[in-house]
This record gives structure tokens, sequence and C-alpha cells, in this order.
């Protein structure tokens, strides 16, 4: 019997009784073999894709002190957020947006105590 | 009146009570008890239990089949089945455990791994476990070739890859197979670190690495495409699980598609969590789980995950041997999965030598090496022995 009969009596859950102790085992150790063979080989070529592909984007294989990475800036203001507050402007003053020229968008520090902006958000909500 | 009371009696549950019934609803609170009071993997822990608490109640039906009445113009459904058994169709057609690795994908830094290429010889080297465990199952006389693969990848550490697998090959025996995954999974920090010391020296132990260096964003752009190319290339079956768990990870690295990044990380994955750990606990009826068998899988659970931890250890003490660069073999039972859990138990063990060395960051790579390695190994035992 060859291995590969071998193999598919013993992987068939029909036929895996009639081999002996011996066979079993010999099986078992063919699929060991190979299912740690590729998993090997197949780490290994990930292994030598990755070190490549440290090369080619001009990442120096040797130690580098770790850079930190910056953080989205808090300040930066996407283009939608301008398209809201000149929309919000706009509706607030009752102009059209095309007549409103935004200049600068700062960040106000919100440095009101807690009780202080419960008490405003009520008086604007009172307002309407 | 006294003829209906007693023909109500036999609709209630108590009257179906079996030993095996009561001696399941006491696994469960067993596991309730180890997830809710002594914190073991709650997460996965809580819904497995109670799914184990629901399929044992007599009469309840959660997990019983529909009654179907087929003729040759259509299928009509005469009696729907239970609501765990409709749920369980995701376990059965292996929909969960793929979607499970897309949300770990995209909670996971491969930033060690890509930084220190070599961990991907100690992700594969600490699979050996897996296949340790089924020579193992195969010489206890027990199991078929397909039950023994389901039970050695156990030692994969991996409870998707794990339910992925069994779903495919063994299916009668999910219950006990997940359960042994999770519950080693939790004991991570309890089975570890006699094997490590056990192998390497004080000397070994306090191995200090060099710092890993940067990985640039294109670098962690490319490798899921490169990955997931050259797996499913090599091994087509692990292509679902790998595939998926580097689409996870492309959205967490691309950084163009933040709301399916989060999506997968916290509502997709929590909610497949609920559908996965109930209906796998639900597969563990008193019927399917007293058996003989269920101690041998427990058994062959254990040794699989010893004998995955003490692989990586050595190939690591090997590849120290030959290194330049410093390689502390703790960092190699790292690669039995078990993210992040068994890369936190090299820290604890190496800063027990050294307070100061910090092998955390350096085990990461090992780690989530095994979670591909262990994915490779299960598409090989799928090509090898599914239908």
């Amino acid at each position: 019997m060859d291995i590969s009969e071998l193999l598919a009596k013993f992987g068939d859950p029909a036929t895996i009784g009639s081999l002996s102790f011996a066979d079993k085992m010999l099986a078992g150790l063919v699929a060991t073999v190979l299912g740690m063979g590729v998993t090997f080989v197949a780490l290994i070529v990930l292994h030598g894709v990755i070190v490549l592909l440290g090369r080619l984007t001009d990442q120096p294989a040797v130690e580098q002190p770790t850079e930190t990475e910056k953080e989205p800036s808090a300040e930066a203001i996407g283009a939608d957020t301008v398209a809201a507050i000149t929309a919000a402007l706009a509706l607030v003053l009752r102009t059209s947006p095309d007549s409103l020229v935004v200049r600068e968008i700062k960040r106000v520090e919100d440095t009101a105590p807690a009780w202080g902006r419960v008490g405003l958000i009520e008086r604007l909500r009172s307002g309407d | 009146m006294g003829a209906a009371l007693l023909e109500f009696c036999r609709t209630t549950g108590v009257y179906g009570l079996s030993f095996g019934a009561i001696l399941m609803l006491g696994v469960a609170c067993l596991l309730l008890y180890l997830a809710i009071v002594r914190g073991f993997e709650p997460l996965l822990l809580v819904p497995i239990a109670f799914g184990v608490l629901l399929t044992n109640l007599p009469f309840a039906g959660l997990m019983k089949p529909p009654v179907l009445e087929i003729t040759a113009a259509a299928v009509h459904t005469v009696e729907p089945g239970g609501l765990l058994y409709y749920l369980f169709q995701g376990d059965h057609l292996g929909i969960f455990p793929p979607l499970i690795f897309l949300g770990v994908g995209a909670m996971t830094d491969f930033g060690p791994l890509i930084a220190n290429p070599r961990s991907l010889l100690l992700g594969a080297a600490a699979q050996f476990g897996i296949f340790i465990t089924f020579i193992g199952a195969i010489a206890s006389g027990l199991f078929t070739a397909q039950e023994a693969a389901s039970i050695g990848i156990i030692g994969g550490a991996d409870g998707p890859t794990a339910i992925f697998l069994s779903s495919k090959l063994a299916p009668h025996l999910l219950g006990a197979i997940a359960i042994a995954a999770y519950s080693y999974m939790a004991l991570v920090p309890i089975i570890q670190p006699p094997i490590m010391k056990m192998l390497t020296s004080k000397a070994e132990r306090s191995i200090r690495m060099s710092q890993l260096r940067h990985v640039s964003k294109k670098e962690k752009i490319l490798f899921p495409i490169i990955v997931t190319i050259i797996v499913s290339l090599i091994v087509p079956a692990a292509a679902t699980l790998v595939g998926m768990l580097m689409l996870g990870n492309l959205f967490r690295e691309c950084g163009v598609v933040g709301r399916l990044e989060d999506t997968a990380k916290n509502a997709l994955i929590n909610i497949i969590t609920i559908f996965l750990g109930v209906t796998v606990g639900a597969t563990a009826t008193a019927e399917q789980f007293l058996k003989v068998e269920t101690l041998a899988i427990l058994l062959l659970g254990v040794i699989a995950f010893a004998m995955g931890t003490a692989s990586g250890v050595l190939l690591a003490k090997v590849m120290n041997k030959f290194s330049r660069t410093g390689i502390n073999p703790l960092i190699g039972s790292a690669g039995v999965s078990a993210v992040p859990m068994a890369a936190r138990v090299s820290q604890v063990v190496g800063s027990k030598e050294d307070p100061t060395n910090f092998l955390l960051m350096h085990a990461m790579g090992p780690n989530v090496a095994g979670v591909i390695g262990s994915a490779v190994s299960a598409g090989v035992l799928l090509s090898l022995f599914g239908h």
C-alpha cells in the first residue's frame, strides 16, 4: 500500500477501522510532516516577502529609534465642518451662504464650569 | 380533572429531567461561576455556559431541528425548529468563525510581526502541538482522522479556528472542542509558565531584545493584501479564515474606512460572539457531552497547549543560538495564538527575572504569527481530511 492510498484510507471514516495501529501511526506521521511542512513553507515564504517589502519601502532593516506617530491634530478642521459652520451661520444670520466668506475657524477652549454650561444650554433652548 | 393535571405535569420540564440533564445544568452553572466570579474569559464563557444551560432544559427544544414535509413540488415546514437551531446554522455552515476573524483582524496590529518577520517561524513552530495531539488522538483509538484533526486544532489556541475546523470535520464534537479550547485559553497563564521555565535557563530568560524598527504605513497596508494572496495560493482551504482576518486588518490600516473598521471590531464581533457562544454551548447536550470521548478531548487539549508552548520555546532557543541579535526564548511560547494572553505571559515570566525587561511587543510578533499559523494548519487539515 503506497502512501497516498494509505492516506485515502486513513481519511475515510468508513475505512480507517481496517488499518492496523502501525499503519494509522504512519499515516498520522505523514499528515504531521505534511501539515508542519506546509505551515512552515507558507510562513517562510511570507517571511521572505515581508523582508523584501521592508527593503522596497525604503525601511532599512537595521533598527531605528522608534518615532512617535503624530496624532491627527485636534485643531485640523475638515471641509465638511467648515461647510456645516457656514450653513449654520447663514441660517442664524438669515442670509445666503454665498454672501458669507469664512476666513478662519478657531476652536475656543471651553473653560466654563459645568453648571455654567448647563445654564447656557438651557437659555439657548428656551430661546426658540 | 386529575387526569388533566397529570397530563399537564407530564409537559413540565421537571418531568423530563434526566440525570444527564441535571449534570449538564451543573456544568453550566460551574462555567458561569468561573466566568462571572473568577473572571475566566467572561465574554465567551458567559454565552457558552448559558447555551449549555438552555440546551439541557427538558422539552424547551431550543436546539430542536424543524420538522419538514418534503414533497416533489415543495418543502413545507410542519413545525419550526428551536431558536438556537437556526442560529447554530452560522456555526454549522462555517459563517461565524470567519466573521469573528474579521473583527480580530480589525483589532490586531501586525506591526511587531512586520518589524521582526522571524516571529513567523515561531508562530509556525508552536503549531506542532496541533499535530502531536492529532497523533495522540489517533493512538487513543477512540477517534477517526477527522475527529483527531478537530481535537488537535485545540492546540492552535484559537477559538474561531477550532470551531471552524470542527464544524467542517467533526460537528458532533463541536461543543466539547469549543469548551476545551476556550477554557484552556483562559488557563494559558497557568499552563504555560511552568513549561517555559522548565525549558529555559535563567540567563536565557534575562536576554534583552533590541528595539523593534519603525514600520511604515505603506508596509502595514500592503501586509494584509500580500498575506491573503500568498497564503491562499499555498493553502486555498485557509483562504476563508486568513482572508477575513486580513480584510479586517486592511480596514484598520488603510485609514479610509473608519466606520467599517469600527463596526468590525465592535458591533459585529460582539453580535457574532453572542450567537457563536450561545450556539456552541448549545451543542453540549447531555447525550453529546457526557461521554468518554469528552474526557479524552479535555485531556488531549491540555497536551496540545503544552506541546505548542514547548515547541515554540524550543525553536526560539535554537534561533537564539544562531542569531546575531539575541532572541529571548520566552517569546516562543506566544506562538500559540491566544492573543494577547500568551504574549502577556511571556512578558510576565520575563519580568520575573528582570523587571526592567519588556518583552511584550517582541512577543506580540509570534503571537499574531500564531493566528496566521493556526489558520494555515487548519487549512492543511481541512484539505487532507475534508470530505
